[in-house]
């Protein structure tokens, strides 16, 4: 008995002791309050007005919608019969001359199809097209239309008309 | 080849009647223009002609190009022109 009364006393006090510790950890815990989070920096709104114009994207299409200047399909295979539009999405402002230079092209030989300008004054994103047509047909095979920024290159496409 | 879309590689294809155009959503500052290098023979009147099937808007060219052009009656082979589309 007792032992008994012994072992129970001991148990009792290291019951006492784990509960006192726990509770000593809590109370830490709690006196110590973890940092609030900070808040999220908020991303960095692209300047996209304030900036010279740069190119986004040169989309091909053999249609466009006229008000919004967007193509209706990407395309980068034509019909010998279509019109081909070059689609110049840009970003940036100020007065800018773009550039549509056409080319065909036969191996190592280089023909030039046609060099259309467009100045414009963009106040922020805009969309310019540049088309280009041939009643007779185009020949079978393969072109590219590099588009300038001010004289510097910005962007080649190619494309086939099969 | 040249400007004026025709190629002087007789293996090449014939670009001289190809139309373009161009058009933008941002203001337009000017009228879109294409490049065109005078050939031999040509006059601003021939041009306007072949472009705009009236050789009376050669004056339409010579306004485009009076930076590069003073005596609409001297152009020359090799001069490139912008021509207003």
């Amino acid at each position: 008995m007792k032992i008994m009364t012994q072992i129970s006393v001991a148990a009792f006090a290291a019951a006492l002791v784990l509960s006192a510790t726990a509770c000593k950890k809590k109370e830490e815990t709690a006196a110590v309050p973890s940092p609030a989070p900070a808040p999220a920096a908020a991303p960095a709104a692209p300047d996209v007005i304030n900036v010279p114009v740069s190119v986004k994207q040169v989309t091909l299409s053999n249609k466009i919608d006229e008000a919004t200047k967007q193509a209706a399909m990407p395309m980068s295979s034509f019909a010998a019969s279509d019109t081909i539009y070059a689609v110049v999405d840009t970003i940036g402002s100020g007065k800018t001359a773009i550039k549509a230079l056409w080319t065909y092209h036969k191996g190592d030989k280089t023909a030039q199809v046609n060099e259309t300008v467009q100045e414009i004054d963009a106040a922020g994103p805009a969309s310019t097209e540049f088309h280009v047509s041939k009643p007779s047909g185009w020949p079978v095979g393969d072109y590219q239309v590099e588009v300038l920024l001010n004289g510097t290159s910005a962007s080649v496409q190619k494309f086939t008309v099969k | 080849m040249n400007a004026s879309g025709k190629s002087t590689d007789g293996d090449m294809p014939d670009f001289s009647d190809v139309e373009s155009g161009a058009s933008s959503t941002a203001k337009e500052t000017a009228p879109a223009f294409k490049m065109y290098t005078i050939k031999s023979g040509d006059s601003l009147s021939k041009i306007a002609k072949r472009e705009y099937g009236n050789a009376n808007d050669w004056r339409k060219i010579f306004e485009a190009n009076q930076d590069t052009i003073k005596n609409p009656d001297k152009i020359f082979p090799g001069q490139e022109i912008r021509i207003p589309l």
